[in-house]
């Protein structure tokens, strides 16, 4: 029962043609995945711009040395997730995130559910659940962090995320155990 | 395996350890099916949230400016086009200044010659017309007056 893997909206004739000639375009398709990724990580909207735009300008730069030897999908998110890394190290900067830090909009969420056919009760209880996942997520480390949302916002496999993050496989596991157990003790589910 | 699985064991079952001996276990028990059941919905909420949560926080970032750095080739480039620019405009810079300068001095010229003019000017300017009614030059030749004189 493992969260079913959806249809990646990364374009595999994309992914493969790592042309760079389009920069802009390929600015345009990564661009959510890695928005996402550091709004979920930092929890603050300028913050995760920042991200977004700083790893498109270093990946610019960089394009050239930008081999192949893993997806250009894989190689932004080794970016992002250095800047992202790189922005909780530095602890005056992320004073500011800490203090602002956004939450999801939850009620936009359980609306979505009712308008999805869910009853009100459901939806209230699905509203619980995702708000306790949140407040786990924002107690894990970042590496914890990192894996989880790499594992169940992006669904990347545990490869993926051993290439995104530099980690073994066998880290990723013991990392994303962790995260797991303290998503589940705070969602009530001990038993 | 006729245990329940241990919640170390759902967490586990998610983060790719999963083995033969827990699936069989979950396939035939109600209760850690629904265990997993509950996690899994769990997660797959939590990821939707995340999803729409940044759907709605990008639409600003969907207006994005994306400002392509300049490279050092190119920052090279603009250098040495700009430097070529100043070369090639430092002749007819010159010309302009040296054309400029010229007409300054035409025109301090005809100031001074003015000013010469207006020096030399017995009567001032604004009473030459009252002059005239009584200049001699108007008037009866001068012949004709040093005639009249006795
Ligand atoms: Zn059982």
């Amino acid at each position: 029962m493992e969260p079913a893997v959806t249809t990646r909206w990364i374009p595999d004739a994309v992914e493969q043609t790592r042309e760079f000639d389009d920069f802009d375009a390929i600015v345009r398709l990564y661009w959510p995945r890695v928005f996402r990724f550091a709004l979920a990580s930092l929890r603050d909207r300028d913050a995760a711009e920042s991200v977004a735009q700083d790893c498109f300008h270093k990946a610019y730069r960089a394009r050239e040395r930008f081999r192949g030897d893993s997806s250009l999908s894989t190689w932004l998110m080794q970016i992002a997730v250095n800047l992202v890394h790189d922005c909780h190290r530095n602890r005056r900067l992320c004073f500011w995130n800490r203090t602002r830090a956004a939450a999801p909009e939850f009620d936009l969420i359980s609306k979505s559910l009712v308008q999805g056919g869910a009853s009100p009760e459901t939806a209230l209880l699905a509203k619980e659940r995702i708000a306790a996942v949140w407040a786990a997520v924002a107690k894990l480390s970042d590496r914890q962090r990192t894996v989880f949302l790499l594992r169940f916002v992006e669904e990347l496999d545990l490869l993926e995320i051993a290439a995104v993050t530099g980690l073994r496989e066998g880290t990723v596991k013991v990392h994303l155990f962790r995260a797991l157990e303290a998503v589940r003790k705070r969602m009530g589910e001990n038993q | 395996m006729n245990e329940h699985l241990s919640p170390e064991e759902i967490s586990l079952w998610f983060a790719g350890g999963r083995t033969a001996e827990l699936e069989r276990h979950a396939a035939g028990c109600a209760e850690c099916g629904a265990r997993l059941g509950r996690m899994d919905s769990a997660l797959a909420e939590f990821r939707e949230s995340a999803r729409s949560w940044s759907e709605a926080q990008s639409e600003t970032a969907r207006r994005i400016v994306w400002n392509r750095p300049v490279s050092h080739m190119a920052r090279r480039w603009v250098l040495v086009a700009a430097s070529l620019v100043i070369l090639a405009s430092g002749p007819a810079y010159w010309r302009t200044r040296q054309q400029a300068r010229a007409a300054e001095m035409a025109h301090a010229d005809a100031l001074l010659q003015q000013v010469d003019a207006e020096i030399s000017r017995a009567v001032p300017q604004t009473m030459e017309p009252l002059v005239s009614l009584v200049t001699w030059g108007s008037g009866p030749s001068e012949e004709s007056q040093e005639k009249e004189l006795p």
